[in-house]
């Protein structure tokens, strides 16, 4: 009888194993660090990652279904928000901070500017309750999911289950998240061999490497640590970042230090988006950096480049525009949401 | 469905042994010693006003039951959500077996790896209202309602009680011996919590911090074996 028992439980286990292993839509390029996302408590599977897109598209995930995810990062942003220094949500409520890129999220530590999300499983759940963003509960979002037979046979189809879950829904949105690799600019095929720098470009990398490369660093140009970049506090917004989070005096005006890639993409730039352009930004770095204690080490001392310096390191930043990933189809909206919207 | 069958395992090889007796705890929810019901109207001695309640929720983790031949017994490893509003959230579902009970600990609220690992499923799913959205972490204990003491528009007091970095980790570990050897019955009284809050003053509590931390004591001192 034992024996039977053990040997039943076993053979469940082997199939079971089987069952969830699939096979990952996910690469890891050569050249990157070992990524930070726990993806055996959440194995990549296909079906997970095209219901995570129905998601992502889908304005189902608001309280009046008019925003999705997608509003405030679109595809052809780099999964930014465009022309908005500051995002807006629902009922064109204008949010407090700019919307950041979404790419190599597998490679990040913590989420939103001020780090206040620790995995990326629960980000989603920030924007859809915020009442500036979709204004929606996790409970309601899955209310309105379970009435649609369209996604209760995707939800089945990705985690074998009747029940559609808050976990799953959340697990989904990871899933296609994590697909948005970018990984394949100009750099990365240098840096893999295939390709080579201009004269010009390798002089702006050698720039990149002595001022910047500290905070962004390749390759995959941050290493999301938070810091003081020397941007006086807005007195209306009056966001303080990553001090508001933990508490602690020292960590006040830090933000996290966003990548580098696809910046062509992305305007406008910072935390609330004050620069348009990325000749303000290089202004900034250049010689706009206010000098007090609170400014983090790294940019202590002005970078003061003069005009041709400054046109080789933009030359070499823009190596790192990833046109590829920013416009796959892959990644766009899926048009399953169309006939789900009938019934 | 692994984390079935490993129980359905351990159940079954538990049972197999004729001197194991199953072992059931509880959780009863009350007011001024009568059981808790949401909604109703009660009138608090401390506040010399009414009160009502509209949530009581908080996690409990890492049960163990200890017996006399084995010293521990771990429920699940997963964190159970009891809720006032669900009568069935108050009896721990997964029963096992045990020789004797001497005593039992359990951490009230949710420990700090569930903290960071991303979507869970089960009790700690976070369609239930305990996860914080705007900065990650779980609510380990939640008291809503109102009473006219509370300045606050509507008279409303909120106290969500959660936390999971130093130096503001709110989870509370509480260790008891048990005189019976039945069944295991905790009780919290929720009066013996609003005597030694300031609800008068201090009546949203909604993150981590020094207030959360101050309160997280006074729910943990409320907890007791029912004689």
């Amino acid at each position: 009888m034992k024996i039977r028992v053990v040997l039943l439980v076993f053979l469940s286990f082997l199939i079971f194993s089987f069952y969830t292993g699939g096979i990952g839509e996910i690469y890891f390029p050569k050249h990157f660090p070992k990524p930070e996302y726990s993806f055996s408590s959440n194995p990549i599977n296909s079906k997970a990652v095209a219901l995570g897109r129905m998601l992502f598209y889908d304005p189902i995930l608001s309280k009046n279904n008019s925003i999705s995810c997608a509003s405030c990062h679109s595809p052809y942003n780099s999964f930014a928000h465009s022309d908005h220094a500051l995002s807006h949500g629902i009922f064109d409520s204008m949010g407090d901070r700019n919307a950041p890129a979404l790419f190599n999220l597998a490679w990040q530590k913590s989420f939103m500017w001020d780090g206040a999300i620790n995995h990326l499983d629960v980000q989603a759940l920030a924007p859809i309750t915020n009442a500036k963003e979709m204004a929606e509960s996790l409970v309601g979002v899955i209310e309105k999911l379970r009435k649609k037979e369209m996604y209760r046979t995707a939800f089945f189809a990705a985690f074998n289950d009747t029940v559609i879950t808050g976990e799953y829904v959340l697990k989904a949105l990871s899933q296609f998240q994590l697909t948005l690799i970018s990984a394949n600019a100009k750099f990365d095929r240098v840096a893999l061999g295939k390709e080579q720098f201009t004269h010009q470009e390798k002089k702006g990398y050698k720039l990149f490497l002595k001022h910047c490369n500290s905070c962004h660093t390749q390759p995959l140009f941050s290493n999301y640590q938070f810091k003081n970049n020397g941007l006086p506090l807005d007195s209306v917004l009056m966001d303080f970042g990553r001090g508001a989070i933990t508490q602690k005096g020292s960590d006040s005006m830090l933000f996290k230090v966003p990548s580098l890639r696809n910046l062509s993409f992305t305007a406008p730039y910072m935390h609330d988006g004050r620069f348009k352009k990325l000749g303000d930004v290089m202004a900034h770095y250049n010689s706009g950096i206010l000098s007090n204690n609170m400014v983090s080490k790294e940019l202590k001392k002005p970078l003061k480049l003069n005009a041709d310096d400054r046109v080789d390191l933009i030359a070499f930043l823009l190596t790192l525009n990833d046109k590829e990933f920013v416009f796959d189809p892959k990644h766009q909206y899926p048009k399953e949401i169309l006939s789900a919207s009938k019934d | 469905m692994k984390k079935i069958l490993l129980l359905l395992v351990i159940a079954v090889s538990a049972q197999l042994r004729a001197d194991m007796r199953p072992v059931r705890v509880e959780f009863q929810l009350k007011f001024n010693n009568e059981t808790l019901q949401l909604g109703k109207k009660y009138y608090s001695n401390t506040l010399k006003d009414s009160i009502s309640f509209e949530t009581l929720k908080f996690y409990i983790s890492r049960v163990i039951v200890n017996g006399e031949l084995h010293s521990g017994a771990p429920f699940s490893p997963e964190a159970f959500l009891i809720d006032a509003e669900n009568p069935k959230s108050q009896i721990l579902q997964n029963s096992f077996y045990l020789d004797s009970v001497l005593g039992i600990s359990f951490l009230l609220g949710v420990d700090s790896m569930a903290n960071v690992s991303g979507a869970m499923g089960g009790d700690l799913d976070p369609m239930f209202g305990m996860y914080w959205a705007w900065q990650s972490g779980y609510i380990n204990f939640k008291l809503e309602g109102y009473t006219n003491s509370c300045p606050s528009p509507k008279h409303q007091f909120q106290y969500h009680i959660g936390g999971y970095l130093p130096p503001y980790a709110s989870s509370r570990a509480l260790n008891f011996e048990v005189e019976n050897t039945g069944n295991v019955v905790v009780e919290f009284d929720v009066e013996k919590l609003i005597s030694q809050l300031n609800i008068q003053e201090q009546y949203e509590v909604m993150g981590p911090g020094n207030a959360a931390m101050d309160i997280s004591k006074k729910v943990a001192s409320v907890f007791k074996i029912k004689e």
